[in-house]
């Protein structure tokens, strides 16, 4: 059983219609990508699985359970994390305040546990422990974006465009760091930049316009579909 | 040439028919009358005041609504208007440099005001440069209450606590001027005849005036008979109207009585910059200025990706306004006929122009309009309706009055206009069914407008 | 290292790191030091050091009152980023009640008789009133916030104008009650034992008079600023809040309830509102007309604060710009005492356009 289940949503922005009923689905400890042009309605999606974007019509299923009439914390709650598309960490805080707003009353006993945890991941936030968001690097900032959404024990991750904006260096690193997470979280991950996440992803879709126009199992067999990419990503493979 | 102009004039008639309707009829509404004392000389009072403040609305909702400007030193643009006509028509000596304005034509009076009005907005405006958002409001509040507090401290030329008494200008009072208007009315009222007749001739299968068509039809149906029986009684109604109203104005004409002019006159002054107003504002927002400054409320950054000056846009916006809230200003002046500061400078002022503009609905033109008149309307008579319905409740009309304002929010979340333009579609769709088209609007206009009017007209008497 | 060091340290790290501290210490050693310096000097005072140490203390203790209003319009519009333009009115309301509920329970109190210590009735009914108001007012501004409110966030002009809709029923409703603006209530003249815990004042001698309860009023402000710091830095919702008010929909996307949040703010900043009318009653008295006068005050200071993405010690300096400036201008330049505030606030925003502590 898939631990996501998306069937048929459609959504709206105010009164403009985004998503034309797309269907997909996360399963449990695979990492599925989301591809697609600027505004071809993947972080809509993502909004949508979150309740940010209440869908008028279709349904998503978490473990399970319907969830797309919930309001987005108790979404949330059930145990999804989210890292959006510019970060949005939040500036006036302090690193270590960023997290410990993230974290759920559940998370707070083991909290030490949890910090030791991300160290590892992101030795640089423990660095910059008692910082102030705003002066962080860019990189930094991701990755306490991502930490945000690790402080609490959820069972999916919603990453939306990871590696925009950072420098190689800083994207390897990231990447590496999520592949390190694949072991013990499924991920939803939305990338413009395909070619990125071949290494990582299992599952993609692909968004076109408001629907899903080619799905499949195996990220390296889109490379090799030049034809597609060209169409529906707006990049050449040569 | 002359049948260019013609089939002009024709194709606004027909685009513009709500419009029209509702002017005409306003424009009528003080032919009606020569009594010395009638309701509907206070009705025409109302309507005045009215019209000023719908035309202050309008300046706050041309920044506001279409720009994004939130301008609380409204009252500072309204305020130099309002001060600029008491300096000219008041009869109290003035220190230097404003006696040099003091006892100036009617006309000029309103040119150098409105450009006053234009520099005064245009200094406001330059704050935007480094202020946005509610900078922008709190630099405006400041600069309107720095004038403010130097209007009540300086008693010399703002009369202080008793304020400066402003005289009718001679203008107002001439009937010469009052002739003039009743013309024009008449013009507006041949307009609405002739699209009246024009909207007969296209909505019905033939045109009635196009006798040799008539003519051969007649024979076979009595439908248009009928019709055209319909058209000889409008058109004897018109000319029963037109008696009334020629022997209302002549009747007037040749009174000792001056007075009797200042009420007729001001309205019609109000109602013609209105419309004049009107009418600027909705060839601005469709200009391309109207277009980039609606852009920059929405997304300022990238307006000036694009390569614009947003400054000098947002500049230029306020500076209109401050003209606009300044005409308002001078209208308000010699109606009020005594101005203190808080009368004319007060910070309530602004707040009032938000509310009018708020109940009517941000950025729908019309809306600010409507907005007051439903908020000045209530406030000058809530408190005799009040008292009527319940004795001794009078002073209960601020509350009455605040919760009208939340009805209107649940009901209009986005002002009254606002609200039912996002359901325009619907309704339109609605009337559809019941075989009303867009065409067919203006009655509806004249037969609301003239409930409308009824009802005040009820509650003033 | 041991837990006793760990804390040590922490407060340490603390005092030395915290602004609000920092000034904190400032004042305090600025007061000593005019205290001191008086002290020695022991010369008549003049005319100019007597309204200098008054305008200091005036100021002082007006800015505390200001900030105990202001802090919960800004949280309001901090969060919620609603105008509460019923803020002024919420502060006039929290006045009278406050006054209501000091009499009946200084009555209360008296008919009782446990208590036949004047200080200690008048303490008790203070505190039952303050207590009382933030409750009322609280439950009065949640209950307009889940009622109306609610429904329009994101609304801006919507929620100006059910605002100003409260405003004008709670201010009429007051002005039917208690009468128009020109009458003002004070406690001590109307209360049974003509007594207040907090009234009276310190006399230095030589004409240096200060009313104890200005004192009280500093050292309380100053104190609950501090608590406000603490809850913003240290407690749960402080830290949803400060968050929020950057960015409301990634907190909700966090997991947290961000609609019992703004129910939550609504609540407690019409209760900081109402606790700052009752604190104003025994010194200025309760009147009708407080409601707009100190509206626009609050404007002014939270502009001056940092309106957008501004932060809660923005505010509090905010307060003690206006506040100060105020009364000071009162003392010596009463010319231009009412403009003051507009001339400071332009010259910060000329300045720092986003405020204080605010993002342009």
């Amino acid at each position: 059983m898939s631990l996501l289940e998306v069937n048929d949503i459609h959504v709206y922005i105010q009164s403009f219609y985004i998503l034309h009923g797309v269907s997909f689905e996360v399963p449990k400890g695979e990492v599925t990508v989301l591809l697609g042009r600027n505004g071809s309605g993947k972080t809509t999606a993502m909004k949508a699985i979150l309740g940010l974007l209440p869908p008028r019509q279709g349904s998503i299923r978490f473990k399970g359970d319907e969830i797309s009439h919930l309001p987005a914390h108790k979404i949330v709650q059930q145990g999804i994390g989210y890292v959006p598309d510019t970060r949005r960490i939040f500036n006036t805080l302090t690193v270590e305040q960023n997290l410990l707003v993230a974290m759920r009353r559940s998370g707070t006993k083991n909290q030490e546990d949890k910090f030791e945890y991300i160290f590892n991941l992101f030795p640089d936030l423990k660095q910059f422990w008692k910082n102030k968001a705003r002066s962080l690097s860019g990189g930094q900032q991701q990755m306490l974006a991502v930490a945000r959404a690790l402080v609490n024990e959820n069972d999916l991750l919603l990453i939306d465009e990871p590696t925009e904006g950072l420098s190689p260096l800083y994207s390897k690193n990231l990447l590496r760091s999520l592949s390190q997470l694949k072991e013990t979280k499924t991920i939803l991950l939305v990338e413009q930049n395909f070619r990125s996440v071949t290494a990582l992803g299992d599952r993609y879709y692909i968004f076109d316009d408001g629907k899903i126009v080619a799905s499949g199992e195996d990220m390296a067999k889109l490379t090799a579909d030049k034809e597609l990419v060209s169409r529906h990503l707006g990049v050449t493979t040569t | 040439m002359s049948y260019l102009t013609l089939s002009k004039i024709d194709k606004y008639l027909s685009k513009n028919r709500v419009f029209i309707t509702v002017v005409a009829f306003l424009y009528f509404l003080p032919l009606l009358t020569a009594a010395e004392t009638s309701s509907l000389r206070t009705l025409l009072h109302t309507l005045t005041l009215i019209f000023t403040f719908g035309i202050l609305a309008m300046s706050f909702d041309l920044q506001l609504g279409r720009s994004g400007l939130l301008n609380f030193g409204q009252a500072l643009l309204f305020g130099v208007g309002a001060y600029m006509f008491a300096f000219i028509f008041t009869n109290k000596a003035m220190p230097f440099p404003i006696s040099l304005i003091s006892g100036l034509p009617y006309p000029f009076a309103l040119f150098l005001t409105i450009l006053v009005g234009i520099f005064v907005g245009a200094v406001m405006g330059a704050t935007t440069d480094r202020l946005r958002g509610t900078g922008f409001a709190f630099i405006a509040l400041a600069i309107a209450m720095l004038v403010f507090e130097f209007f009540k401290t300086n008693s010399d030329i703002s009369g202080g606590e008793t304020g400066l008494r402003v005289e009718i200008p001679p203008l107002i009072k001439n009937q010469f001027t009052y002739l003039i208007f009743a013309i024009f009315a008449l013009l507006v009222i041949i307009a609405f005849i002739f699209m009246v007749v024009q909207y007969i001739s296209t909505r019905l299968p033939v045109n009635p005036f196009d006798y040799q068509k008539v003519n051969e039809i007649t024979e076979k149906a009595e439908k248009f008979e009928l019709t055209s029986r319909k058209i000889g009684l409008m058109i004897l109604g018109l000319i029963i109207v037109g008696l009334v109203v020629a022997s209302n104005v002549f009747s007037l004409f040749f009174t000792s009585k001056r007075y009797l002019f200042t009420i007729p006159v001001q309205y019609y002054l109000a109602l013609t910059s209105m419309v004049v107003v009107y009418l600027f504002i909705q060839r601005l927002s469709i200009s391309p200025f109207g277009r980039v400054i609606t852009a920059i409320a929405q997304n300022e950054e990238r307006v000036q990706a694009l390569g614009y000056n947003t400054y000098r846009y947002k500049i230029i916006t306020v500076a209109i306004a401050g003209g606009i809230a300044a005409l308002s200003g001078a209208l308000f002046s010699p109606y009020i006929r005594t101005l203190d500061p808080h009368t004319g400078l007060g910070v309530e002022i602004a707040i009032d122009a938000m509310i009018y503009t708020i109940v009517g609905g941000l950025g729908t033109l019309i809306g600010p309009f409507l907005g007051t008149g439903v908020v000045v309307f209530s406030e000058l008579r809530l408190v005799d309706l009040i008292e009527n319905i319940f004795p001794g409740f009078g002073e209960w009309w601020l509350v009455v009055l605040g919760v009208l304002y939340i009805i209107i929010v649940l009901f209009f979340p986005y002002g009254i206009v606002g609200s039912l333009q996002r359901r325009s579609r619907s309704l339109k769709e609605t009337g559809r069914q019941l075989f009303i088209y867009e065409h067919d609007y203006w009655i509806f206009a004249l037969i609301g407008t003239f409930l409308v009017f009824f009802i005040m007209f009820a509650m003033v008497s | 290292m041991s837990i006793e060091t760990s804390i040590y340290q922490k407060i340490k790290k603390f005092i030395l790191t915290s602004r609000i501290v920092k000034i904190l210490t400032l004042v305090i050693i600025l007061i000593l030091s005019i205290y001191w310096a008086y002290s020695q000097i022991e010369i008549s005072v003049d005319a100019f050091t007597l309204k200098f140490g008054r305008s200091i203390i005036d100021g002082l203790a007006y800015s505390m009152l200001l900030f105990l209003m202001v802090s919960g319009f800004f949280v309001i519009f901090g969060l919620c980023d609603v105008i509460n333009f019923a803020h002024g009115a919420f502060f006039m309301l929290g006045g009278f009640i406050g006054y209501e509920i000091y009499l009946a329970s200084e009555i209360y109190l008296l008919d009782t008789a446990f208590l036949n210590n004047n200080f200690f009735v008048s303490l008790l009914a203070f505190f039952i009133a303050c207590i009382g108001t933030a409750s009322i007012l609280a439950v009065i501004g949640g209950g307009i916030e889940v009622f109306t409110i609610k429904k329009y966030y994101g609304n801006v002009t919507s929620q100006i104008l059910l605002t100003i809709g409260f405003m004008f029923i709670i201010a009429k409703l007051a002005e039917i009650i208690w009468g128009a603006p020109f009458q003002t209530f004070f406690l001590d003249s109307s209360s049974q034992l003509n007594y207040f815990f907090l009234g009276g004042v310190i006399n230095l001698g030589t004409g240096l008079v200060f009313e104890v309860y200005q004192i009280f009023l500093i050292i309380f402000g100053f104190l609950f600023a501090g608590g406000m710091f603490l809850v913003f830095q240290k407690t749960r919702v402080g830290l949803q809040i400060q968050a929020g008010i950057e960015d409301a929909e990634m907190v909700e996307a966090l997991g947290i309830n961000i609609t019992r949040l703004f129910t939550l703010v609504f609540m407690v900043g019409a209760a900081l509102a109402g606790l700052a009318g009752v604190i104003l009653v025994p010194w200025l008295g309760a009147n009708t007309g407080h409601g707009t006068t100190y509206l626009i005050f609050a404007f002014v200071i939270v502009v001056v604060g940092g309106a957008h993405y501004g932060r809660f010690e923005g505010t509090f300096f905010g307060a003690l710009i206006v506040g100060m400036s105020i009364k000071f201008c009162e003392y010596f330049f009463p010319d231009i005492s009412s403009i003051i505030v507009f001339i400071i606030m332009s010259v910060i925003l000329v300045f720092k356009p986003g405020g204080l502590t605010g993002e342009h």
